[in-house]
């Protein structure tokens, strides 16, 4: 994954979360939004994502592709129709529609607009895709990198700074507070110190942790101190020092995403929250009222030298002060609802798209036609015939029936193979792996052209003949249809001078492979000039068939 | 004379008016055990006094003489210590960012009102 992925889905996941923080703030408990905040850093920072068949790119994935099929499709009826191609196409709902739509304006401007529609969410998802694959101009990069320097560099100044002010600070006096600090169950050793550069109490350092008071709290030691010192108590046990720092390595990383600052201040903002309801857990729900008056006695502090707020840190602060007093018990439906849900958008929105879809989609459009031969094959020329229900992709070779099928499910790369007792097992991962890279070549040389394009080069030679039986078979090209090649409606099998086609391979263009009985079956090659024109189709044998795809690195 | 003078630079004048002139390593190392400053933190509060007139520093060895008497030195406001610190400080940016500015008065008293309905 580029960066430029990693920022845009992070974006995502972040919009997300921000709508579930909106909805649920109040009702889920504040651990929750620690782990969505960390899945969302986790996605901002790894370059790799698990591919899952329900993740919600997929999806998107899988539904911009219905919508292009969906806008080719049309286009191939309506070529038909101003074509005066045969208008007989049985079954086939758009061209009745069409037809009808002679008559009826309406339903051709609406038809019209759902077309201009598709085409556009198509074209613009295209465009999306080709901007996120492809590689940025230096001019680009070079600003990126300054930034990301600036950034980096902005933020470790600052820290040396604050740093090297903060070694000025002096050890507290007060015997209760160090005795406090000392009684503390962690490992690490907390040190308190007064500082007079700070109004308000806060902790830095991660392993050896230091909880710096301002001077009049640590001198006075009002009735505040308790809920004080058990606040960033909570921070230093939660390693919310780490929390910040990695934020912020994140927002230096991808500085010109605005959703990752969002995340920044909202993240921050809900560590305040967790620490605060932990906090009240420790003391006592009857303390809340006390907690929330200390707060704002200790903001208060702050505004003594300078006493401008905004709404967006008094909002921030209210939501704290309301969270506190009204935070109630989370029941226990409540966390399971929120852990399942949490589970569910992670692992929806951290996974990354499906690879191999075309393929896949390949072979799911096949196992629809055994009902109706839809026109979508059209546009994925790959053409893997599904054998068996397996759902993972499954290579079965059977040498008495001499054929070969390859069927793809959902397991994309990982393939199981049913190989006959007399290969060798230790030769089937490889089979399998050099068949699903096969496919994804082919898919891949495919990927480039239009599907438009193949279409309407098979229309436009198709437009005299309408087939060897008179059908317009629109899951064939036309160019094979002249030659003699015909598919069976119902059974999607390709047949050729009366006998079934186990094996049609042309050469960087189309493979089927087929599941037929071997006494009728025939392994045709696709013999082409150097124009691309065919010159013939070659009736091999089923060795040689082999040979041909072992060099082309396929295996049956 | 009037040198404001923040708590910590206190604390290295304290030791000044204590022993006496001393070395700045000396200086440290009082203070190494007493409050747990490093060697460099110590140097830059005594260049800090330096500045302000507290202290004088001559050859050799770094040695340091209290220009002005325990009764002299005022103690400087801790707002001017902040506002130096939070002034030059780039830190602003990202304390806006955060959501740190500080409350109005008015606000943290609408607040107050907030908890005394909740409860």
């Amino acid at each position: 994954m580029s960066l430029w992925e990693m920022s845009i889905c992070g974006g995502i996941f972040i919009t997300v979360i921000v709508l579930i923080r909106g909805l649920f703030r109040k009702q889920f408990p504040g651990k929750i939004f620690q782990i969505l905040w960390l899945a969302a850093v986790l996605r901002l920072l790894l370059p790799v994502a698990v591919p899952w068949q329900y993740s919600v790119y997929s999806m998107i994935q899988r539904c911009m592709e219905e919508i292009s099929d969906c806008g080719s499709s049309e286009n191939i009826v309506q070529n038909e129709m101003f074509g005066n191609a045969a208008a007989e196409t049985e079954a086939i709902e758009e061209v009745s529609l069409t037809a009808e739509s002679q008559e009826n304006d309406a339903a051709v401007a609406a038809q019209n607009a759902w077309q201009d529609a598709a085409a556009f969410v198509n074209k613009s998802w295209q465009e999306i895709t080709r901007m996120v694959k492809e590689q940025p101009s230096p001019i680009w990069v070079c600003i990126y990198l300054l930034g990301a320097v600036l950034f980096t560099l902005y933020y470790v100044l600052s820290y040396y700074r604050w740093h090297k002010e903060l070694q000025t600070s002096l050890p507290v006096e007060n015997p209760q507070i160090q005795a406090w600090a000392e009684a503390l169950p962690l490992r690490r050793k907390v040190s308190v110190r007064q500082w007079e550069g700070t109004a308000t109490p806060f902790t830095c350092g991660v392993l050896r942790p230091v909880i710096l008071l301002p001077k009049s709290l640590a001198e006075e030691a009002p009735r505040q101190l308790k809920f004080v010192l058990a606040h960033e108590y909570m921070h230093i046990r939660r390693y919310d020092a780490v929390k910040k720092i990695v934020l912020l390595f994140t927002c230096c990383f991808h500085w010109f995403n605005p959703l990752v600052w969002v995340m920044c201040i909202l993240a921050n903002r809900d560590m305040e929250l967790d620490c605060d309801e932990h906090v009240i857990k420790r003391l006592g729900r009857d303390s809340r009222a006390d907690y929330a008056y200390a707060l704002l006695d200790m903001e208060e502090q702050r505004s003594v030298f300078l006493s401008w707020g905004n709404s967006f840190s008094k909002n921030a602060m209210e939501e704290r002060v309301v969270a506190i007093m009204k935070g109630n018990k989370k029941s226990i439906a409540v966390g399971i609802l929120s852990g399942v849900m949490t589970v569910g958008v992670i692992m929806a929105f951290v996974t990354s798209a499906f690879a191999m879809d075309k393929s896949q989609k390949a072979s799911q459009v096949y196992t629809d036609s055994s009902e109706t031969y839809d026109v979508k094959a059209e546009g994925g020329r790959v053409y893997v015939s599904k054998g068996t229900a397996g759902q993972s992709a499954a290579v079965n070779e059977d040498v008495e029936e001499q054929s070969v099928y390859v069927s793809k499910g959902t397991a994309g790369q990982s393939a199981a193979v049913n190989e006959d007792m007399e290969e060798q097992s230790a030769a089937v991962e490889d089979i399998s792996s050099d068949i699903a890279y096969a496919i994804e070549s082919t898919v891949e040389q495919y990927a480039g052209a239009e599907n438009s394009e193949n279409i309407a080069y098979a229309y436009d030679e198709g437009d005299a003949s309408e087939g060897v039986n008179g059908h317009l078979d629109l899951g064939l090209p036309e160019e094979y249809v002249s030659l003699g090649v015909t598919a069976d409606l119902h059974t999607g099998t390709w047949e050729y001078q009366g006998k079934k086609v186990a094996v049609f391979y042309d050469k960087d263009r189309w493979l089927l492979t087929a599941d037929v009985s071997p006494k009728d079956a025939v392994y045709l090659e696709v013999c082409r000039d150097k124009e691309g024109k065919i010159e013939q189709i070659k009736n091999c044998s089923k060795k040689e068939m082999q040979n041909i795809l072992k060099k082309k690195g396929l295996v049956f | 004379m009037d040198v404001k003078l923040f708590d910590s630079e206190l604390k290295v004048m304290t030791v000044l008016w204590k022993e006496g002139d001393a070395t700045a390593k000396h200086i440290s190392d009082v203070l190494k055990e007493e409050v747990g400053w490093n060697m460099n933190t110590t140097y830059t509060l005594i260049k800090r006094c330096m500045k302000k007139g507290a202290i004088e520093r001559s050859e050799p060895n770094f040695m340091c003489h209290a220009l002005i008497s325990q009764e002299e030195v005022q103690k400087a406001e801790t707002q001017e210590l902040i506002d130096k610190v939070y002034d030059g400080s780039a830190d602003k940016l990202f304390a806006a960012l955060l959501g740190r500015k500080k409350l109005s008065k008015q606000q943290i008293d609408e607040l107050r009102k907030v908890v005394g309905e909740l409860e």
